[in-house]
């Protein structure tokens, strides 16, 4: 018994740090209707600033946690909604899980460019010293209680009786939740929504700083890794209380933390239960509430009654022009490819043919959350899972069978494919939200359970891919064979996906996208058209992912992980999700953005995902995409000038909201 | 039978109304002791009805009455907790929407159900295509998907039989509610269903719109033999269209027959006007 509790001991911080993630998660969704992915940036971006503040600058702790805390935490949620999510209608989903993204990827991104690239070492306790034992529980000698366990326990346990109270007991919860509901509604009986709203979310910021400072001792260095990490592990926490309720979060959340730990103390290390299964629990237990628990299919389900009154997004520019701007816009393009080839073939250097080819490939992975998220409507956040699937097929074909590494890449792409239908099949009863997380949770599964595995990837350092394995001299010093290579693969693929978009399938993709009821009510059958374009996807991100694999020379787990997955998606929606220009000026962008950064200080490393970032945080009101906006505004002034004179000149372009 | 109204329904059991179709033959829809709560409400108790091939219904009754959810059940949307529905003989049992709009099943909705990027011929292409089983992906990857001239011909003649051919190439989020209905109808239609269930499809339609839209079912149901089962509140649409008239109060079938003898039954005027 006492070697149970010794066990289980050292799992309650842990098991309160998620509690206090899951709780902040439920609070911001409950009186602001938002999943915030951004929450665990939040928290990090608050421990950061304390942690620099009294390492850097020799500030008092207090004051460093008035300024992280108490400033900052609530400043930042004030201006997410301010600036944010206050723009985004209450029923559009898929703009608020995007930028909750973009502010997981932007937050950790922009501190170094802001302080420095400097580490946080050692932050102070604001409460208990970390290094005093108080008290042994039970007075078992095994079970000892320091600062850092009392201080998890007290203050989760405090953050949880006061928002319980606030949101049950006060006015002000009350119109919180009312809130949620409608804020326009709320604001015609004379309730100031704004001021409520904005109340929540400085509130929910207060929560994410106090949470980061209170878990930064925790760690030798504060990581913004760890603080996603935990996040995302908390949210299996929030799912089983269906996000609304938190004493359950916190139950969840610690009994996740001790079982965790406990579990690593009776399993046998060198076991696949160790190494696999154990760091994959919080996943385990997310897809398991997914799956089970009836309220996560609903929670995309609003409720407001004014939803009706938001405009219509405009459509594609390139539908939307006159011909005569159609005809000029699409030689040009022709023009550019044809620049483009020919400066590749000849007179480009080396070093920039490499970048563009890696941007080649890219491009190639993001048609696959073109196709996917642009037509479709549905959001997922496994697709460099998906590439890697592929990629390590491949790797492992030509490994142990001798296979060449292409042609096992399209075994791959095809497994992809499999793994991607699968992926649909279990979660066809959930929508917006409830999917992002379930393709999450298989992303980080694979992680923590597949690709960790030296079976599969060749342990950390991956699989070196070998040129014998590919039949073309694609590892040729002036990269012209892989370049050609890469453009037939993204031409045939881009064709597939345009060729997709204008047909029937892409036109009943739209109509789901639209009313899944009204679709089913002409006999759409939702399931089977869900599961093929999860599936097509799924190839698409297969052959991507072979490509770039083939480019970078090694398959390793880290161009696979969730973060990356997340990253795509922040990407492709800044440039524009909707169409293949945008996919490829996505992959191309990203590439020549972070090359160009590589003559800048190394603080501005990350740059390039910040300024992707920025872009998608103005889906909610430009959810074509910022290209596609600055296209529709250039579109518009091109028809102003070149047809002003003509008669019978097509309507203009529309400038959307 | 349709001629004079039945007596009310008693308290308890299946809803005991006549409300079998008027024409004789198998009936193309067969509704038998449909019930369905929500928690402790209950919102379908023990409802039954049919409707004859071509013939037209309309399923009238206060707010709350049961009447939407009398249609999910038949859809498929909902599940009802007991009773069945057949359509042309066939127990439609758990099987899901989709399948059952493939059987012959049109419906349009109460909140508009419009796919608002899509043009208004897109919406009427689509259905046709998916009722014709033409959606095969691999028509798309080989660019076989352009409108034959066949399509092209029947949505244009279900366009210009609504009213919508001068918006055909307009997406649908930029039209009003009104236009939205008859798009939805259009949609509902154009697969040639052999039973049309239309929820209110008035709602948002000015006096000359819904008198146009009467016209258009009238002669759907007679050009199509189309059956429709036709849920609305504005009382000259339902009189102009439907041949019967149920009426539905509380979740029960209370009265059925001629819209002149329904209208003048007792248990009608206690629903609506809360006395005999």
């Amino acid at each position: 018994m006492e070697q149970l509790i010794g066990f289980a001991v050292p799992g309650i911080p842990y098991g309160c740090a998620y509690a206090v993630f899951a709780v902040g998660l439920c609070l911001t969704y409950q009186t602001t209707g938002v999943f915030n992915f951004g929450y665990g940036a939040q928290a990090y971006a608050s421990a950061f600033l304390f942690g620099w503040l009294v390492d850097y600058q020799g500030w008092p702790s207090w004051a460093a946690f008035m300024v992280a805390v108490v400033v900052l935490g609530p400043g930042l949620g004030l201006v997410l909604d301010r600036f944010l999510f206050r723009r985004i209608p209450s029923t559009h989903t898929t703009a608020k899980i995007v930028t909750g993204l973009s502010l997981l990827v932007g937050i950790p991104a922009l501190l170094p460019v802001v302080f420095g690239n400097g580490n946080v070492v050692g932050v102070p306790s604001i409460a208990f010293n970390p290094d005093t034992v108080y008290f042994h529980l039970f007075g078992m000698a095994l079970v000892p209680v320091n600062g850092i366990d009392l201080s998890a326990a007290v203050f989760t346990v405090a953050i949880l009786v006061v928002l319980v109270l606030l949101l049950r007991t006060t006015f002000l919860g009350l119109e919180m939740r009312a809130a949620v509901e409608s804020r326009r509604l709320v604001q015609l009986q004379g309730v100031d929504g704004d001021r409520v709203t904005a109340t929540a979310w400085a509130m929910s910021g207060l929560m994410a700083g106090l949470a980061g400072v209170l878990l930064a001792p925790m760690e030798a260095t504060v990581q913004s890794q760890d603080y996603i990490t935990l996040m995302v592990a908390a949210i299996a926490a929030a799912a089983w209380a269906v996000l609304r309720s938190m004493p359950v979060a916190a139950v969840v959340g610690v009994l996740l933390g001790v079982v965790g730990v406990t579990l690593q103390g009776y399993l046998p290390t060198g076991s696949i239960w160790y190494s696999a299964v154990l760091p994959a629990l919080p996943f385990i237990v997310l897809v398991a509430a997914l799956l089970l628990v009836p309220g996560l299919r609903r929670l995309d389900a609003s409720t407001d009654p004014l939803s009706s009154v938001d405009p219509p997004p405009p459509p594609p520019v390139a539908r939307a022009r006159a011909p005569q701007i159609d005809r000029l816009v699409r030689g040009g393009w022709w023009v550019l490819l044809a620049a483009f080839v020919v400066s590749m073939l000849t007179w480009m250097p080396r070093g920039w043919e490499t970048v563009l080819n890696q941007g080649l490939a890219y491009s190639v992975i993001f048609l696959s959350v073109t196709l996917l998220t642009g037509t479709a409507g549905q959001l997922s956040l496994a697709q460099a899972t998906l590439a890697g699937v592929a990629a390590f097929t491949a790797g492992q074909l030509a490994l142990h069978l001798g296979l060449n590494f292409l042609v096992g890449g399209l075994v791959g792409a095809v497994l992809a494919a499999g793994v991607a239908a699968v992926l649909a099949l279990v979660s066809l009863r959930l929508r917006g939200l409830g999917l992002a997380l379930m393709t999450l949770a298989a992303a980080l599964l694979f992680g923590a359970a597949v690709f960790s595995s030296s079976a599969v990837s060749g342990g950390t350092g991956g699989i070196a891919i070998r040129a014998s394995w590919l039949g073309l001299d694609l590892f040729a010093p002036d990269g012209h064979t892989y370049f050609v290579l890469a453009l037939v693969v993204l031409a045939v693929c881009a064709s597939a996906v345009v060729l997709v978009q204008r047909g029937t399938v892409g036109r009943l993709l739209t109509a789901m996208r639209g009313s899944e009821l009204g679709a089913a009510g002409i006999g759409v059958n939702f399931p089977f058209q869900r599961v093929l374009v999860f599936a097509l996807s799924g190839a698409l991100a297969g052959v991507g992912g072979t490509l770039l694999a083939v480019q970078q020379t090694v398959i390793a787990p880290g161009q696979f992980n969730y973060q990356l997955s997340v990253a795509f998606v922040v990407v492709v929606v800044t440039t524009g999700v909707g169409s293949v220009e945008g996919a490829i000026q996505a992959g191309l962008g990203l590439v020549v953005i972070e090359e160009l950064l590589q003559y800048a200080p190394t603080r501005f490393d990350g740059l390039a995902f910040v300024l992707f970032a920025a872009g998608a945080l103005t889906y909610a009101a430009h959810p074509e995409g910022m290209v596609e906006l600055q296209k529709r505004r250039w579109t518009a002034r091109a028809e102003r000038v070149l047809l002003r004179h003509r008669s019978g000149a097509a309507a203009p372009v529309p400038e959307g909201p | 039978m349709a001629g004079a109204p039945s007596p009310a329904a008693p308290k308890s059991g299946a809803s005991s109304v006549d409300a079998a179709p008027s024409a004789g033959g198998p009936p193309i829809l067969a509704v038998h002791d449909l019930s369905k709560s929500f928690g402790g409400a209950v919102a379908v108790d023990g409802v039954s009805f049919g409707l004859a091939e071509g013939e037209s219904v309309g399923l009238v009754g206060p707010n709350g009455a049961g009447k939407t959810t009398v249609f999910a059940c038949i859809s498929g949307e909902i599940r009802p907790d007991t009773g069945t529905v057949a359509f042309a003989g066939r127990d439609l049992g758990r099987m899901p929407t989709w399948r059952r709009a493939r059987l012959g099943i049109g419906r349009t909705y109460q909140r508009v159900e419009v796919f608002p990027e899509l043009t208004v011929r897109d919406h009427l292409l689509v259905a046709d295509r998916v009722h014709r089983r033409r959606t095969a992906l691999w028509r798309d990857l080989v660019n076989r998907s352009a409108p034959t001239a066949d399509e092209l011909a029947r949505t244009g003649a279900v366009l210009e039989m609504v009213g919508l051919g001068p918006v055909a190439d307009r997406p649908v989020g930029a039209l009003g509610l009104g236009t939205c209905r008859l798009v939805e109808l259009a949609r509902a239609v154009v697969g040639r269903p052999r039973l049309l269930l239309a929820d209110e499809p008035s709602s948002g339609l000015d006096e000359l719109e819904t008198a146009e839209l009467a016209s258009v079912l009238r002669a759907l149901q007679r050009s199509e033999g189309m059956a429709v089962l036709l849920v609305d509140h504005d009382v000259a649409l339902v009189e102009a269209v439907a041949d019967r008239v149920l009426v539905m109060d509380l979740g029960r079938v209370v009265a059925s027959g001629t819209f002149e003898a329904v209208m003048a039954a007792p248990a009608v005027r206690r629903a609506y006007l809360g006395t005999a």
